[in-house]
């Protein structure tokens, strides 16, 4: 018979050597995934990160690791500024062969960081640099403006309400309960994020109260504020923000309200009806809490991205042309993550919040946007080359004006 | 009767005459409601807050005729300055 202490350090031995060879199998050395691109992004983009990152692994044409830590979006910037290193163990999309049933709706893996960490290569912020810091990029370092990432209050299913003013949110998120802005003034149910993240930062400027001054619960992650909206135990006091793209992907736990901008007669939701996924009111200024997308990157002394796999990836989200011809769609993931490429734009801002003003994007790619999102407008005719277009482009698709 | 309809028709010219006369700017237009929810539709080309076909500014973009969802929110909020205005932050 064996005595009982040794029995027992015998189950904890093996339950370590078990311990030790699951985290094994889970996390790979970084340094052993072929061709990575590191990045710290937003959380908003993880899943932006995860269906660009599946394609480019499986690409036959550029195949491309996308490794990457999510953190907001003014602690991104000062990695990049200040060359802060990767040194926490990041997330990275797998392969086929090394996870046949992952998919972008899963939890990324994770991958063994070298102890001395990596250098970044790509850092995003998801409102305009000049919301965290006057600097200018410092020598080396680029920006380069993504597509359009709005950003929506939401309450929970059974909250009657459907709409916000901007004089709301000022009460609601300046003064708390003091600023009576019924039925939002229990701050325990206004739920809220970290000064860092671009989701306060955003809405913050559109309702024009100082980050460092919003009331409600602060909350680190996304994910956080959708659990504690969603399963809100006095819904029609709860309220919460969120990125477009997470309450698209959570339609059925929560609902978003439209946004009455100040000087603006009424409220609009981001898309042209509170059921439709169409970013209409985004693209045409209806709709005013959005932000760019900005992704840093190094640059040699004519400004073009040094590494060959970081210009890449980072044509591909920016819908711009890039060799060799991917071999999957860069825009239907960019649209379908509810993101809005700028060539599909028709406002545009130059600073946090600011005024709108009307664009005309070089490159147009608005019917491509809307056949994407299922709204083709009348206008829009589909095309094989530029010849059925006459003086226009044919672009994605379709015949744009330019 | 008569003299009836004959006033209720110069009514209806009157109006109509007002509403495209050249004192009105030729890119602003009834709001084209398709609004529901809170506050209910306002009709196309109604009574509405004058909207723009042709925004340029910043004010005209957010107000710009449109035949998207939109909802009236008339708020209650105490603390609002008695011109409308908002109070200094806490």
């Amino acid at each position: 018979m064996i005595p009982v202490r040794p029995r027992i350090g015998a189950w904890l031995g093996a339950l370590s050597w078990l311990t030790a060879a699951t985290a094994a199998e889970a996390a790979p050395p970084c340094s052993s995934l072929p061709n990575p691109v590191y990045l710290q992004v937003g959380d908003t983009q993880e899943p932006l990160m995860k269906a660009l990152g599946q394609k480019l692994r499986a690409s036959a044409v550029q195949p491309i690791t996308l490794i990457y830590k999510t953190s907001g979006s003014c602690t991104n910037i000062e990695a990049m500024y200040s060359d802060v290193k990767l040194t926490t163990n990041p997330s990275y999309v797998p392969s086929a062969a090394e996870d046949p049933a992952w998919d972008p709706s899963m939890p990324a893996p994770q991958c063994e960081i070298d102890p001395g960490g990596v250098t970044l290569d790509v850092t995003n912020s998801n409102v305009f640099v000049s919301a965290c810091t006057q600097a200018a990029p410092p020598a080396g370092v680029a920006e380069f403006i993504g597509p359009v990432q709005p950003y929506v209050f939401i309450v929970p299913k059974g909250s009657s309400q459907q709409a916000i003013t901007a004089e709301q949110g000022y009460f609601v998120f300046g003064f708390g309960q003091a600023g009576g802005a019924e039925p939002w003034t229990d701050e325990a149910f206004v739920f809220s994020r970290t000064t860092t993240k671009s989701t306060l930062l955003a809405i913050a400027a559109a309702i024009r109260v100082p980050p460092s001054k919003c009331k409600g619960k602060p909350f680190d992650k996304s994910s956080e504020v959708m659990s504690a909206v969603a399963t809100s135990t006095s819904p029609e006091k709860t309220i919460g923000l969120m990125g477009a793209e997470i309450y698209d992907a959570n339609r059925d736990k929560v609902s978003s309200l439209a946004y009455q901008a100040y000087q603006q007669t009424r409220a609009y939701f981001a898309d042209s009806t509170s059921s439709s996924r169409d970013k209409r009111n985004v693209r045409d200024g209806h709709y005013t809490i959005w932000s760019p997308t900005v992704y840093l990157a190094r640059v040699d002394a004519a400004g073009q991205v040094t590494n060959p796999r970081v210009a890449y990836v980072l044509k591909l989200i920016l819908s711009e042309a890039t060799t060799p011809t991917p071999d999957f769609d860069p825009l239907s993931i960019v649209v379908g993550r509810g993101l809005v490429p700028e060539c599909a734009m028709k406002v545009q801002r130059a600073e946090e919040g600011g005024d709108l003003s009307p664009y005309a994007p070089a490159a147009p790619c608005g019917c491509a946007f809307e056949a994407y999102v299922g709204s083709p407008s009348a206008a829009c005719v589909a095309c094989g080359d530029d010849a059925a277009c006459g003086a226009g482009k044919c672009r994605f698709g379709f015949c744009e004006e330019r | 009767m008569n003299i009836l309809k004959i006033w209720a028709a110069f009514s209806l010219l009157f109006a109509l005459g007002a509403c495209g006369g050249d004192d009105a700017p030729s890119d602003v237009a009834g709001a084209a409601g398709a609004g529901n929810g809170a506050g209910g539709a306002v009709g196309a080309g109604g009574q509405g807050a004058p909207c723009s076909t042709a925004p340029k500014t910043h004010v005209e973009l957010i107000n710009a005729c449109t035949d998207a969802q939109a909802i009236e929110v008339h708020p209650v909020l105490p603390l609002l300055q008695p011109d409308g205005s908002l109070p200094p932050l806490p």
